[in-house]
This record gives structure tokens, C-alpha cells and sequence, in this order.
């Protein structure tokens, strides 16, 4: 009898094994459909001539040489830096300080926690176009302010020096994700640690520089990341409405380049070509990510929190 | 004691101000929104109109379908949501019954996945929806449900799975439950919060999905309403109420939403 129960529950066991790899092979043959498929594809299609009706004709390393002579692809690269790149850290840091603020109990917190997330509950589309409206130069809320203050404020998105500041502004409204994400890995410290410190004589400043960053570094870079990465999206959308990548391409990104190349005039083995430029981006985040990875152990040991 | 009821009354004041500067955009937008056509906008910082109006909205139906985008947006963003709550859990769930070495694997596959912009993909991912016959039907928009909508929401799914005692789960197992019955009747009751948050989260991820209807659909059969804002922007540039009025609806949903779904979250802790 004994035999016949281990073996129910070896067949028990098997069948689960096989329904866990039927899962997850499905989720994987998605993955290679939707992800790694196209990848590869643009990664091959920038060797060839391709306008997504008549079939592909190599054309070797001409695209390379369309794409990367192009004087627009060495300025849209140094406008991504400065739109995308650099403003992410910023927008972490800005995350974590909001979650620090509200990370413990007190009245009304649920509410005010709420009230930070709310812009990143409006559809990036709509708080583009809103954009367009709260930068506006005579009558967008943001200069009437700034009137009152006795400054005299820019145009934004028509002057060539300030539409990149009022695209970075508007992005620092949407940090929802992020302090959410934050939020939930302060979570983690325990409240005790705070109080010891204090008793101790450390000041704010101290406790968060000593205490709360070193905790939350790894959950901060890999935030980072992601945020540069949703960012390439994000502001394609945002600029699309507000700038078109004007004016006097003050705005064009890397990802209106590929756009443009791809959708426009149709010339997808270009596109692929300047897409080598983002997937060696994407290759170095992946290096610094595993780097992380290995420094924090994230995944094998029992850390409470993984982003 | 009072020095510390001063630094409690500082914080919340901090709270407040943070609050408030978070809320600018919706307060803005509604205010433009609600100010009567034809007048000049105000030009001081008390943006409430005297006589809120509703106008606007209809002044809206001149410009698009209103009524016939927001059905297309609203059962595309359900039928999305579901799909992904079904997928997201289910890879989380099974990964996190893996051993451990396989599930630092995935974790990492996730991560880099989330490394890969979605612009990356566009120009090829054209093509292959060209190719499967599924360029201006509902299945491009929908696509992203099959692999989770995205990553970041599997692995919060995994998380909260991990953070669950195992012993839920195998006693489930010795009861002679499999994996099917044990993901619907023990894991995801169990993580009923979690499954809140993933909903509205996707809820916004497919509402708010601009570039896919831009990308992949041709006609207006199935056009969402992030698509109205465009025409919006190309024929009503200054008419600056207008404009928020066409902002107010595609917001309306997923922000009312959120707000409903507050008092659950603060029940719960939030971020947990």
C-alpha cells in the first residue's frame, strides 16, 4: 500500500511539474513572440534595405552609415542625455524623498500618500497635452505664478533654451511608480533602527544618509534604470504633443529619430541601425544590473524586498 | 514632549504642501476645463472659474466620437485587465513554487526584460502584427496581456507570493489540490490586495496606452480615447478649455478609480 501512495504522489508531483513548465512555457512563447523575436529582427534588419511592403534586400553597412553620419542622430543622442538620462536619478531621488516624508503613520496619511501618486493616474498622453496648457506662456498657471513672484518667465515649449526644463518639469509630477516602489522598500527598515539612531543625537539628515540610503540603494539604482528606460517611451509621447522635437529640434530624442525613420519614411533598416544604439544601452543597464544582482544576492537570499 | 509635537506638526505641514503640489495638474485641468467657452481665461492664480460651466464637454462631441472612443477604451482596458491579473499571477505563482536558484533566473529575466524600451520594438513588432493579420483589431492593443502587461507587475505577483507562508500552500497540496485549483482558491485570495493594486495599474497601462492605438490601428473602428487627444491637439490648439475638457475625459476613469480605490489601499498599508 505503501508503494501505491508514494507513487499517487510522484504522479501528483509530476503532473505538477508539467503544468508549472506548461505555464510558464506558455508565458515564454509570448515573451519570444512579442519580445525577443522583434528584438532580434530590428538587430538583423538594420543590414538590410526594408520599407515593410516589398521584401528586404541586403544592403550591408550602408544603414549604419545613413544612420550614424546623420547630423540629427549625434544631436538627438545629446538631447535623450539631457531629457531622459540625466533627469532619472533626479526623479528617483525626488521619489524617495516624497516616500521618506510620508513613510510613517500619522492623520490623514492614506490621503496625502494618494495625492502624490494622482498625476501618475492621468494618462501620459493627457498630462501631455495638459502640459501644453500649463507651460503656456500667457495664460498656463505656471508662469501666472511665476508672475506673482515677481519673476519674468520663459515661453517653455516655443524657446529653443527652455522647452527641455519644461519637459523635465512636467515629468517630475509623474513619479507615482517610483514612490510606491520606495515606499514599500522603506518599509522594510525597521522603525527601531530609526528610534536607536535618534536616541543616539543623529539628526534627520544623518539618519537618512546613514540609515535609509545604504538600505535602499540597490531598490534606488535598479529604479533608476527603469526609469530611463520608461522614459524613452514617456517622453516620445510628451514631446510628440508639446514640441514635435522642436523648436529648432531643441527636443528631438533618439526615440522621434527612429520614429521618423521608421513611420515616416518608411526606411525600417535605418531605424534598426540607430535602434543599435538603444539595445547598447539597454546592454550596459543589463551589466549594471547583474552587477547589482550579485553585490545584493536579489533573488536567492531572503531578502524581504526585490523591487 | 513639545519639541516633539512641533516636529509632528512640522512633518505634517511638509505633507500638506507635498500633497497639495502633487495635486496642481488635475486641479489646473479641471478648472480650465470648467470655465465658460468664449470667455477670456483668468489671468490670476485663483484659477476657479466664477461660473463653472459644462460646455466644454459638449462642444467635445464636434471633434470626436466621445461616447463611442471611451466605450472602445473602457472594455479594451477590462478585458486587458483581466487577462493580465490571469497571466501575471499565474507566471509569479509558478516561479515562486520553483527552487530557489530558478527563481533568481527569472527574477533576473524579468529585470533585464524591464531594461528593453518599448520603442526598441515598435518598428519590427509592426511588421509582425502586419504579418498576423492583427494590425486595426483589438488583439494589437491587447497583446501585452499575454506576457503580463508588464514585467514590473509579475514581479510584484512574485513578491507578494513569496511573502506568503509556504505552508498555505502545501497544505493546499496535500489536500490534493493542483497547481489550477491552488492559484485560484488559496493564491490569489490570499493576495487579494496585491490583486487590487496590479488591477489599477494595468487599468492605467491599457487605458492610458497611446503609441499602440497611434501604431497599429488604421481606422477609427476601434480607436481608444488617448487617440482623441491628438485630433484634439491638431484642431483645437488654443482653445485652451477645450483642450482640458478633452484631458478631463480621458483622465476621468482611471483617476475616479484610483480615488475610489484609496480608502481600500489605506486599510491595507499601502506599498505592502
Amino acid at each position: 500500500m505503501p508503494f501505491f501512495r508514494n507513487l499517487r504522489q510522484k504522479i501528483k508531483r509530476n503532473s505538477q511539474q508539467s503544468s508549472i513548465s506548461l505555464i510558464l512555457g506558455v508565458y515564454l512563447l509570448g515573451v519570444s513572440l512579442l519580445v525577443f523575436l522583434p528584438a532580434a529582427w530590428s538587430f538583423g534588419l538594420a543590414f538590410f534595405q526594408f520599407d515593410g511592403l516589398t521584401p528586404p534586400r541586403w544592403n550591408g553597412g550602408v544603414n549604419f552609415i545613413l544612420a550614424y553620419s546623420d547630423q540629427l542622430f549625434s544631436l538627438s543622442v545629446r538631447n535623450s542625455l539631457a531629457l531622459i538620462i540625466l533627469p532619472a536619478p533626479v526623479r528617483v531621488l525626488g521619489a524617495l524623498l516624497a516616500a521618506r516624508l510620508m513613510q510613517r503613520r500619522g492623520r490623514w496619511i492614506g490621503w496625502l500618500r494618494s495625492a502624490v501618486f494622482l498625476p501618475s493616474a492621468i494618462p501620459v498622453a493627457a498630462m501631455a497635452a495638459a502640459g501644453l496648457w500649463i507651460f503656456n506662456p500667457l495664460y498656463g498657471p505656471v508662469n501666472l505664478l511665476l508672475q506673482q513672484l515677481g519673476l519674468s518667465p520663459p515661453a517653455w515649449f516655443v524657446e529653443p533654451l527652455w522647452a527641455k526644463p519644461a519637459l523635465i518639469l512636467l515629468s517630475f509630477w509623474s513619479i507615482g511608480e517610483g514612490f510606491l516602489v520606495c515606499l514599500a522598500a522603506l518599509q522594510d527598515i525597521p522603525s527601531e533602527i530609526d528610534e536607536a539612531a535618534r536616541v543616539d543625537g543623529a539628526g534627520l539628515g544623518r539618519i537618512f544618509v546613514s540609515i535609509t540610503l545604504p538600505v535602499v540603494a540597490p531598490t534606488l539604482a535598479l529604479l533608476a534604470f527603469r526609469d530611463m528606460i520608461l522614459s524613452f517611451h514617456n517622453s516620445f509621447i510628451a514631446i510628440f504633443f508639446t514640441t514635435a522635437g522642436g523648436p529648432y529640434y531643441a527636443t528631438f530624442t533618439v526615440t522621434q529619430l527612429i520614429y521618423e525613420q521608421a513611420f515616416d519614411l518608411l526606411s525600417f533598416g535605418t531605424a534598426s541601425a540607430t535602434l543599435w544604439a538603444l539595445y547598447t544601452l539597454s546592454g550596459l543597464l543589463v551589466i549594471g544590473l547583474y552587477v547589482i544582482i550579485r553585490t545584493w544576492n536579489i533573488g536567492i537570499t531572503d531578502e524581504p524586498f526585490i523591487l | 514632549m513639545s519639541h516633539s509635537s512641533f516636529r509632528i506638526a512640522l512633518r505634517f505641514a511638509g505633507r500638506l504642501l507635498t500633497a497639495f503640489f502633487f495635486s496642481l495638474p488635475a486641479i489646473w485641468i479641471i478648472a480650465a476645463a470648467l470655465h465658460p467657452p468664449g470667455t477670456p481665461l483668468p489671468r490670476t492664480l485663483w484659477v476657479a472659474p466664477d461660473h463653472a460651466s459644462l460646455e466644454n464637454f459638449a462642444r467635445l462631441g464636434e471633434y470626436f466620437a466621445w461616447a463611442r472612443l471611451g466605450f472602445n477604451s473602457l472594455w479594451i482596458s477590462l478585458v486587458g485587465v483581466g487577462l493580465t491579473i490571469v497571466s501575471a499571477s499565474l507566471v509569479g505563482f509558478c516561479v515562486s513554487l520553483l527552487s530557489r536558484r530558478s527563481q533568481q533566473g527569472w527574477v533576473i529575466l524579468w529585470l533585464a526584460l524591464l531594461m528593453i524600451p518599448e520603442i526598441a520594438l515598435w518598428p519590427t513588432r509592426f511588421v509582425l502584427f502586419k504579418n498576423l493579420g492583427w494590425i486595426d483589431s483589438p488583439l494589437a492593443l491587447l497583446a501585452p496581456a499575454w506576457i503580463g502587461a508588464s514585467p514590473f507587475f509579475i514581479l510584484i505577483y512574485y513578491r507578494a507570493f513569496r511573502r506568503t507562508p509556504r505552508e498555505i500552500f502545501d497544505s493546499a497540496r496535500i489536500d490534493g489540490a493542483g497547481i489550477l485549483q491552488s492559484w485560484l482558491l488559496v493564491a490569489l485570495p490570499v493576495t487579494a490586495p496585491t490583486g487590487m493594486g496590479i488591477g489599477l495599474l494595468s487599468f492605467l497601462f491599457f487605458w492610458g496606452d497611446f503609441t499602440s492605438p497611434m501604431l497599429y490601428l488604421t481606422s477609427e473602428r476601434f480607436a481608444t480615447l488617448p487617440l482623441a487627444l491628438q485630433t484634439l491637439q491638431q484642431l483645437a490648439r488654443s482653445d485652451w478649455s477645450l483642450m482640458m475638457a478633452g484631458v478631463t475625459i480621458v483622465m476621468f476613469i482611471p483617476m475616479a478609480l484610483f480615488i475610489a480605490l484609496t480608502p481600500y489601499f489605506n486599510r491595507r498599508s499601502w506599498g505592502q
